[in-house]
């Protein structure tokens, strides 16, 4: 992609804003689905599901077999699920999570919940959740940061430009925008009409601004949960 | 900070660029650096007298850019741990100095550090223990690419990514380069978390 035209540069927009937004909701549920059974003291295997998640954080298998996995045995590649799925799963915030919910939910609510009758999926959603919102206000801040900044899983998984986003597009545009002005025209493989509809510095900088927008717009309402959030997260215990 | 509002807005000042992605960097760092709009090119060269520097052709200047680039972006982020350190602090020992005349200068480096050395030495520890683990982000995205300053910018997690862009042939070299650096990283972050639990059994990790 030379150049961003109104027409996809809308595009890529919308699809940050729909990875975003997805992605946030979908891996908050996830995540404190799973932190809660392994923060009840009756799980009786909630050693070993702990362990299995807090490996992943001492050792990966590196670049190759993520790739294999995402696109062998997910089929991620050139979907749009290939800018959703991968981060859906975070095992250092599941273990904050968790850490919050082992913290600050007391026994013995969830007891007398069970008394009233309550089934397990029942106490979940309306008693655990709506306990633990600042944690997942935090976590849902720090999801949307990632899934608004990412680039990297676009570079990786996408080998066309139908699903980029913001991030990648802009990168595109600015890399080739210096390539092309080092090697210096005609020798860069592109037509003449072609370069004259590359998008001059300011342009290219209108966009820079164009996307920093949402973030410095929501910043400072989400500024104290950030901080919070900082603060909240030991992942001992 | 004797102003609650004024360290509000420093705060969030410095916080701010943790949130932007390093592409806006790149952008903005293009926009100092750059030949024919760059600032520092057209703005503070040119009119001293001095020649223009070609940044993105000239590696020996890309040490100090990236480390000031990522300083920049982090610094708020890591001195959060330190402010919650320094918050914790017992307000008296800083009232009995003040009696006795220290100045400002005097109880940072008689009180503060001191008594948060602890935190010091620990953060300098664990962030040992990544020494392998460089910010894909900072490396790929702030030079642009520039085949120029291969030299002083590639890592490895760039190496493994472009072999891997090569294409099958050479995925085994790839693969072996990334199971290198998981173990690496495993055995470092291991060993600097014994060492931290040595210095005080608390902060460590696990």
């Amino acid at each position: 992609m030379l150049f961003l035209s109104t027409n996809s540069i809308l595009r890529v927009y919308a699809i940050s804003i729909f990875v975003t937004v997805v992605g946030t909701i979908l891996s908050l549920l996830i995540m404190s689905m799973y932190a809660y059974p392994i923060s009840r003291n009756n799980f009786r295997y909630r050693k070993q599901f702990t362990f299995y998640i807090f490996f992943t954080m001492l050792f990966g298998g590196g670049l190759i077999p993520w790739y294999v996995i995402c696109t062998q045995v997910l089929r991620l590649k050139n979907t749009v699920w290939a800018l959703i799925v991968p981060y859906l799963f975070n095992a250092f915030y599941v273990i904050v999570i968790r850490t919050f919910f082992k913290t600050t939910i007391h026994e013995s609510i969830i007891e007398s919940a069970k008394l009233d009758g309550a089934s397990e999926i029942r106490i979940y959603i309306s008693i655990v959740l709506p306990l633990s919102l600042p944690v997942l206000a935090s976590i849902a801040l720090f999801m949307s940061i990632n899934y608004w900044n990412d680039w990297w899983l676009s570079t990786i998984l996408q080998s066309d430009t139908t699903w980029i986003n913001l991030q990648y597009a802009m990168y595109r545009v600015l890399v080739n925008a210096t390539y092309l002005a080092q090697l210096g025209g005609p020798a860069s493989g592109y037509t003449q009409s072609e370069l004259a509809k590359m998008p001059t510095e300011t342009v290219r900088m209108a966009m820079c601004a164009f996307a920093m927008g949402p973030i410095i717009l929501a910043y400072p309402f989400f500024q104290r949960y950030f901080i919070k959030g900082l603060t909240i997260g030991s992942i001992k215990g | 900070m004797t102003s609650r509002k004024l360290a509000k807005i420093y705060h969030s000042c410095m916080i701010l660029p943790y949130f932007l992605s390093w592409i806006v960097f790149s952008y903005v760092v293009f926009a100092f650096l750059g030949m024919e709009n760059g600032f520092i090119n057209n703005s503070i060269l040119i009119p001293l007298g001095f020649d223009e520097i070609s940044f993105y052709t000239e590696p020996k200047y890309w040490p100090i850019i990236l480390f000031i680039v990522n300083t920049i972006k982090h610094a708020a982020y890591g001195s959060i741990l330190y402010l919650s350190a320094i918050v914790g602090l017992d307000p008296e020992y800083f009232e009995l100095a003040r009696i006795y005349g220290a100045n400002k200068w005097q109880q940072i480096t008689r009180i503060t550090i001191p008594l948060i050395s602890n935190v010091i030495i620990i953060l300098i520890v664990l962030n040992l223990g990544n020494i392998l683990t460089a910010d894909f982000g900072l490396f790929y995205n702030i030079p642009l690419r520039s085949n120029y300053l291969r030299e002083t910018t590639q890592i490895i997690d760039i190496y493994i990514y472009e072999v891997f862009q090569n294409g099958a042939a050479e995925l085994g070299k790839s693969t072996a380069a990334g199971l290198f650096k998981s173990v690496f990283g495993m055995i470092m972050v291991l060993s600097t978390n014994y060492v931290v639990r040595k210095i005080d059994p608390e902060k460590a990790l696990f």
